[in-house]
């Protein structure tokens, strides 16, 4: 059986159907918490701040015009909810261009294929990720991760769609040479 | 690129992500059973205000036709005193009665739909880029 749309739900939640939050939560938890994770780069944070979206949407439903994607507007309110947690608690507070200086350019096709190829790349993409601004981490997370298109993610961040696309490509690169530097690390840890 | 793109969405995916807590929905749906139920889920206006404004236009227009085709037919028909007679007071209906009832539905309306609907309060506290 298919599974009801979304602002079937939503309507019986304005109805009164407490049953309903709970099947509309189950639907987005996991693609929230993901969001809210690669943000604020912790788990608990990204629970709390996935509670409080979840809190904020039951409280604002009235506010849904029901001619948008309901998604759209899940994914933007945890888009915006994780800034605005991790502005108040200031854990993250570095930017691109701080870490552009220390890292080494990459350009070579060759380099890249390296990297992806390389079998331990999965385990330092986290730690990667973690290097990278909540708002890079976000938008490489919502196009790799979600397989997003850009004009969801520019609705999502609010950037316009040309400015996602020059992001995508500048923080992809910063991904590399993280990733780059992190597996030399390990090679050189290694063999001493 | 089209190849790297594809690795690296594979990349995304295999990358491991933390689990989320097995009770988080039930923790949460117990959270919200005991939210304060002071803030009611406010109901859209029933009528949408363009529609009253564009039936107040219409009704100015209407009435503006009325009165001068009364005033062209009082000259051209001065004679028949019967037809101008009637044309007379279709203009003092339209002049004198029809504009005041339907201004005085329209502040009914609005004090019906802020006490029903909660609209004003919806409306002055939306934010445009939140939510």
């Amino acid at each position: 059986m298919a599974e009801p749309d979304d602002k079937i739900i939503i309507k019986k939640i304005i109805a009164g159907e407490i049953n309903a939050l709970q099947e509309l939560i189950n639907r987005y938890k996991y693609q929230g918490f993901n969001l809210a994770y690669r943000i604020c780069r912790n788990r608990e944070n990204a629970e709390e701040i996935l509670q409080d979206v979840f809190i904020n949407i039951y409280s604002n439903l009235d506010k849904y015009n029901f001619t948008g994607k309901f998604s759209t507007w899940f994914y933007r309110i945890v888009y915006n909810q994780s800034i605005s947690y991790i502005r108040k608690k200031k854990k993250v507070n570095f930017s691109l261009n701080e870490f552009e200086d220390i890292l080494e350019p990459i350009d070579e096709e060759k380099t890249i294929e390296e990297i992806l190829v390389n079998s331990e790349t999965i385990k330092y993409l986290d730690q990667a990720m973690n290097e990278l601004s909540p708002d890079e981490s976000a938008i490489l997370h919502l196009y790799y991760f979600e397989e997003k298109k850009v004009s969801f993610i520019a609705e999502i961040t609010g950037f316009t769609e040309t400015t996602v696309k020059t992001r995508l490509f500048r923080t992809r690169k910063k991904l590399y040479s993280i990733l780059k530097r992190l597996l030399k690390k390990e090679f050189s840890d290694f063999y001493g | 690129m089209a190849d790297t793109e594809k690795k690296l969405k594979q990349l995304f995916k295999s990358a491991p992500l933390p689990e989320l807590s097995a009770d988080f929905t039930s923790n949460l749906m117990e959270g919200i059973k005991v939210l304060p139920k002071s803030k009611p889920i406010a109901v859209r206006p029933l009528i949408h205000p363009l529609v009253l404004w564009l039936g107040l236009l219409l009704t100015i227009i209407l009435s503006l036709v009325v009165s001068i085709g009364s005033n062209t037919l009082q000259i051209k028909f001065n004679n028949f005193p019967t037809n101008f007679e009637s044309f007379y007071y279709l203009r003092q209906i339209f002049n004198n009665y029809l504009i005041t009832t339907y201004a005085i539905l329209i502040l009914i309306w609005f004090l019906i739909d802020y006490k029903l609907s909660n609209f004003r309060k919806v409306k002055l506290f939306r934010k445009n880029t939140q939510y």
